[in-house]
């Protein structure tokens, strides 16, 4: 991977200016989106769900998980855009036949996965300012270990991404992506819980979620934007992160190349 | 011979069970137009798409000027160009913008990109549509601008499958004539066709597949006369019967 870098470096570069000039068409019309459905969830659940005994920071919790899973989000669309090219037009299959390695086209498409992923992350830390103006300090914040998060699990989302097209193949099979793949890893990846709580429930069931990718960006976002003592170390969240990210890699190169045989 | 651009090797293709090519081994000669062609299924698209490094053969190697394209693929692939069949150029970009990401990833200046995109786009009659996007043009003009990309990076080879299929026959003629335009630049074209007047008028030879296999790799007007015959489709019906039979 490596040297796939390093030699082509300037194709891959090339690549993710072109993903990016395709993305730039479409990312005002995403941050909308983004502040439309944060912003409902936000105020159910920082102001409304408060009279039914939720707890008065919780806004604020749930702000950094959606700060974490806004990559998550945009796995569907992305990943459907994908798996319709694959089976109509095949434009991947141009850029396979570059002087690169098929690595060098996936990684780039990770990368400006990852970039998009990232404007986007930050894009969202303003709304959240905006409707916890007192509660959400950005003081608190530790920018390295949000950077660092935010970097790692868009990098995460965008391999996932590719994992998915590769195993989904084919829109008709698009409908199972949500129910699949992106649900269970959200709603069991500590969204709306942190894992201290799952482990004072059930301690089986906490370990058994830390196999969970997600689990780890919204643990360490959580303890990046809200300092909060009760996440999981945000070392091993970096670690948990950087092991998914490789052992994903491998599978979704794996599964892509079976699926379009390229050399 | 010592022009033999590219050495095809005992190549086999298996998808599953089937078998696509069952060991095909030919010379492409520079500068020539070499018809690959055979009835759907006959292993046309397998054999251009190896070629072209889409998809990598199960058995075999190719040899681009005695050195195995698989040693160094990145390298072949800067003497390539491929027009597939269907056209995949990207939609969410303009066509010119199609061509310029093209040149870049190939390691052109702006100022060589906006030379060759200058001379493609005046060679091939382009200009109206340069600031359009790819889904507003009509199938002729889709199979242009696939050319075109083809040919930006000014590659030794160009393999065009299926180039003019579904297309008006004055159309056809257009992208005929550019064809051999290409042969005159010097550069080596694999057209990969089921048309057989196609074939006739542009190949300098013609390689008929059945079943994915070569049945026979000659000129035109060599293997009109070693049959008897007065056009290629009568040789062609000779040699590969009516599949329909096999049914």
């Amino acid at each position: 991977m490596h040297n796939n870098i390093v030699r082509f470096k300037d194709i891959f570069c090339k690549l993710v200016a072109t993903n990016l000039c395709i993305a730039r068409e479409h990312i005002f019309s995403q941050i909308i989106n983004l502040y439309i459905w944060t912003s409902c969830t936000l105020i159910i659940m920082g102001y409304i769900m408060q009279n039914f005994g939720l707890a008065t920071n919780y806004g604020c919790f749930q702000f950094a998980s959606i700060v974490g899973v806004v990559g998550l989000f945009e796995v569907y669309n992305t990943a459907a855009k994908n798996i319709m090219d694959i089976d109509n037009d095949r434009t991947i299959s141009y850029y396979l036949t570059l002087p690169a390695r098929p690595a060098t086209v996936l990684l780039a498409t990770v990368c400006s996965y990852a970039i998009v992923g990232l404007l986007l992350t930050i894009a969202v830390l303003p709304l959240g300012k905006l409707l916890f103006y007192n509660s959400f300090n950005f003081a608190q914040v530790s920018w390295f270990t949000f950077v660092i998060t935010a970097v790692l699990a868009n990098i995460f989302f965008g391999i996932f991404m590719i994992a998915v097209v590769a195993q989904v193949g084919t829109i008709s099979k698009m409908r199972n992506v949500w129910s699949r793949f992106i649900w269970p890893l959200w709603v069991l990846g500590c969204y709306q819980f942190s894992w201290k709580a799952v482990y004072a429930v059930s301690a089986p069931f906490a370990y058994l979620l830390l196999c969970n990718p997600v689990l780890y960006v919204m643990e360490g976002m959580r303890g990046a934007l809200l300092s909060n003592p009760d996440c999981l170390p945000w070392g091993l969240c970096v670690v948990g992160l950087c092991f998914f990210i490789v052992v994903g890699w491998h599978y979704a190169y794996y599964k892509m190349q079976r699926l379009l045989d390229f050399v | 011979m010592n022009n033999v651009l590219l050495r095809i090797k005992n190549i086999k293709k298996r998808y599953g069970t089937k078998e696509a090519l069952k060991g095909v081994s030919l010379d492409i000669y520079k500068g020539e137009i070499l018809g690959l062609l055979g009835v759907n299924g006959a292993g046309k698209t397998t054999l251009s798409s190896i070629i072209a490094t889409l998809h990598p053969p199960t058995e075999g190697d190719i040899e681009c000027e005695g050195v195995s394209i698989y040693d160094d693929i990145a390298t072949y692939r800067y003497k390539i160009g491929f027009c597939p069949q269907k056209p995949n150029l990207d939609p969410a970009l303009t066509l010119e913008q199609n061509l310029r990401f093209s040149g870049s990833y190939y390691g052109m200046t702006d100022a060589e990109i906006t030379q060759r995109l200058n001379f493609l786009i005046s060679q091939l009659g382009l200009q109206e549509y340069l600031h359009q996007k790819a889904n507003v043009l009509s199938g002729g003009y889709k199979q242009r601008f696939m050319i075109a990309r083809a040919l930006m990076h000014n590659p030794q080879l160009v393999i065009l499958d299926e180039p003019t299929v579904g297309l008006d026959p004055h159309i056809r003629r257009q992208l005929w004539q550019q064809i051999r335009d290409l042969k005159e630049l010097g550069v080596t074209v694999i057209l990969t066709t089921h048309y057989l007047d196609e074939a006739e008028q542009l190949s300098d030879r013609v390689c008929v597949l059945d079943k994915g296999l070569i049945k026979l790799v000659d000129t035109p007007d060599k293997l009109k006369a070693d049959f008897k015959m007065e056009n290629l489709e009568d040789v062609f019906i000779a040699l590969v019967g009516n599949p329909s039979n096999d049914a």
